[in-house]
């Protein structure tokens, strides 16, 4: 049963929010005075901040998109202002057989979200990009939340995000096995014998 | 004659990944491995290549699985996923903003 959003935090909430295009060249940044300057590397642009045109902390000109997010991490205490999040997109330029495999979960780099409005609070299906990790500052949110995925959703999906990054879980899982073991041959030892 | 697979020490780091190329017998001319056996194939003196049956080959990409390094995420990246990708990393194919919700649903 999915808990009411206003009951609940921000791990696994569905949000609207700007999220920025991946600044790429050529770059646009703002000079000293206000003016767009264009820089077709970041060997140019940090030439310039060595030459004074550009301020070390520079302005850049990147794009940005109202989209719906899924935040993965809760904020109880408020200190970080940034979430880590998802993004989310449809699926109608694939072609059907294309489609069918994102539905059917055969796409391990995506996590299928079906129309569910209640749940999810969006009036199509969704699909989350895995491999599209990015960082929002709260005051990029539009909304508060307008759907939930579930814990075994959210637990499935930070598995293949660990996947998508490249991060390893098998030495720990492993780790954990021995350390079970362990525990189940000593706690055996103990044990007298009747 | 049959084969499995084949592959050059030079091309498989140790723990890595095992990328299958797969060509038809045609193509080659290889003596058959027997169950359990492993030909390994020579130059100069030394190893090669090596031909092993089905079954070791299934047992090695087994082992890999459970003992080898864990290969780039990115080397499994199917056609779909990465033209989902590009598409939403482009702003295409996002839902429309429903501005009903700045009322309903305004950020804190």
């Amino acid at each position: 049963m999915t808990t009411p959003a206003a009951s609940r935090g921000t791990r696994g909430a569905i949000v609207w929010a700007f999220a920025g295009f991946q600044p790429e060249a050529p770059f646009q940044a703002l000079g000293r005075d206000g003016e767009v300057l264009t820089f077709a590397t970041a060997g140019e642009l940090a030439e310039a901040v060595r030459d004074g045109r550009l301020q070390t902390a520079s302005s850049f000109l990147v794009g940005a998109k109202l989209r719906p997010v899924v935040l993965l991490q809760e904020r109880p205490r408020g200190v970080l202002p940034e979430f880590a999040g998802l993004k989310l997109a449809r699926f109608t330029k694939l072609d059907a057989r294309e489609q069918q495999r994102i539905r059917d979960g055969k796409e391990r780099a995506l996590f299928y979200l079906p129309h569910d409005e209640r749940k999810y609070g969006l009036k199509q299906e969704n699909a989350v990009d895995l491999n599209s990790l990015v960082r929002l500052h709260r005051s990029m949110l539009v909304t508060r939340p307008v759907g939930y995925l579930d814990e075994h959703e959210l637990d499935l999906l930070g598995r293949r995000v660990a996947e998508c990054l490249d991060i390893d879980l098998t030495p720990a899982i492993r780790q954990g096995v021995i350390e079970r073991w362990e525990q189940l041959v000593a706690a055996q030892r103990r044990t007298p014998k009747p | 004659m049959s084969y499995d697979f084949c592959y050059s020490r030079t091309r498989l780091a140790k723990g890595s990944a095992v990328h299958t190329r797969v060509v038809t017998a045609n193509e080659v001319r290889i003596p058959e491995p027997g169950a359990g056996e492993v030909i390994v194939v020579e130059r100069y003196g030394k190893p090669y290549a090596a031909v092993i049956d089905a079954d070791m080959l299934e047992l090695l990409k087994r082992l890999i699985a459970m003992f080898g390094e864990q290969p780039p995420a990115e080397l499994s990246l199917s056609d779909v996923a990465l033209q989902f990708h590009r598409n939403s990393e482009a702003g295409e194919d996002v839902e429309e903003f429903d501005f009903e919700l700045l009322t309903t649903h305004p950020a804190a």
